[in-house]
């Protein structure tokens, strides 16, 4: 007979701690055909980044522990009440699969009960709040860094004359402001 | 990095019986309720965690319709195992059973093998469980399945895999999930109405609620 079933518990990665584990059926939207596929039933975790404070879902199928999603919990993702159901979400996301290739998707998720369902509402807001505060402070940092990095000026004098800028010419310094930023963004995308 | 073992495992048994649904089933998690012959051969690779290590079955999916043209010696040439799958709701699928091992062992001598019975989890049963002794008689492996409820549905693969491995304490494992980048932050306006307005759609599809719900 088949042995224990579970005797290799699953491993945790060390650089990242479940910050809520619960048991839930995924369907992706096949937008063609306007139909959900189911995607796997299992455990899905939200996983916490010791150093980077990020937060992303990892889903796996039972028995096979093959990774069925695996995305960000972004500030920017809403978990939206599926129709006719009051323990499902719908919501959109990039999914990164288990090697990394992004797809974007639609995925439902069904939690157990009604109950867990909000319970694991709670758990992805929280996360969330988290991830926008993480987020606004790489923003953050990323902003106080020179433009240059050659210039190694004290901080102080460099706001200092960022500030004399904003005062002559408000309007155009912002937006000169605004453009290197994105495009910083736009490479790190590309990435 | 070391190359993965890699496997060929060659599916056969008559048409219907769910060869295609079960690789399918493994390699997306969808479960297709909808029947396409399949025609000729499907060869897809499935990985799998182990103990061991990453382990590939590179699956040949074969056409069960005789009508298709009977299996040619190369589908079952260099495989290194093989599962014959039949349907316990159809009585003739298990009695060919036989003819598929037959035409497996005249090519391939001595591979592990696992007898599948396939949609256990449907009512009308017709083969049941007391009259089958084949794999008994050829000494093979032999489960009960359901493609649906996913019943045992890793245990074909398991089995084969301890086998290939010669190791019978094999068990899989977690399938490492790469980290999505940190910088991935920047979702301009646009995007984010396009999401909305496809999420606003996507609600209103109701999810599948199952007789298979219960998970």
């Amino acid at each position: 007979m088949e042995q224990q079933e579970e005797t290799h518990k699953p491993d945790v990665v060390d650089t990242e701690d479940i910050f809520f584990s619960i048991r839930a059926k995924l369907w992706r939207l096949d937008s063609s055909a306007n139909e959900w596929k189911e995607r796997g039933v299992g455990e899905a975790r939200i996983l916490h980044h010791k150093e980077s404070g990020w937060y992303r879902v990892v889903m796996r199928r039972d028995k096979t522990h093959k990774v069925c999603a695996n995305f960000v919990v972004h500030p920017s993702i809403t978990l939206a009440p599926s129709a006719g159901s009051d323990r499902s979400f719908v919501f959109t996301c990039k999914d990164y699969g288990s090697e990394g290739e992004i797809t974007e998707e639609i995925f439902a998720i069904k939690l157990q009960t009604p109950e867990l369902a909000t319970e694991f509402l709670g758990k992805m807001k929280e996360a969330q709040e988290h991830m926008e505060k993480v987020i606004e402070a790489m923003q953050a940092k990323k902003a106080d860094e020179p433009a240059e990095p050659a210039a190694e000026e004290p901080k102080e004098e460099a706001k200092e004359e960022k500030e004399e800028e904003k005062k002559e010419e408000e309007p155009k310094a912002e937006e000169e402001k605004a453009e290197p930023e994105e495009e910083k963004k736009e490479e790190e995308a590309k990435e | 990095m070391a190359e993965v073992p890699t496997f060929k495992l060659v599916l056969v048994g008559d048409g219907c019986t769910g060869k295609t649904t079960f690789v399918k089933r493994h390699r997306t998690g969808e479960f297709e309720r909808r029947y396409h012959a399949t025609l000729g051969v499907e060869v897809r690779t499935l990985p799998f965690y182990t103990t061991r290590g990453q382990v590939n079955f590179n699956v040949w999916d074969t056409a069960g319709q005789e009508k298709f043209g009977g299996l040619r010696d190369g589908y079952y040439i260099g495989a290194n195992a093989a599962i014959i799958f039949f349907d316990v709701t159809s009585r003739i699928t298990y009695k060919n059973v036989p003819n598929w091992h037959r035409d497996l062992v005249r090519v391939c001598e001595n591979i592990p093998m696992v007898l599948v019975g396939n949609k256990v989890d449907c009512k009308d049963r017709q083969v049941k469980a007391k009259s089958i002794t084949f794999h008994r008689r050829k000494n093979i492996q032999y489960y009960e399945i359901s493609a649906k409820t996913n019943y045992n549905f890793e245990k074909p693969f398991k089995y084969l895999a301890r086998r290939l491995s010669n190791d019978p304490n094999l068990e899989f494992t977690e399938e490492p999930a790469v980290k999505p980048p940190d910088a991935d932050v920047t979702l301009d306006r646009e995007y984010i109405a396009e999401q909305e307005r496809q999420l606003e759609q996507a609600v209103a599809l109701p999810v599948p609620a199952d007789d298979d719900d219960d998970f």
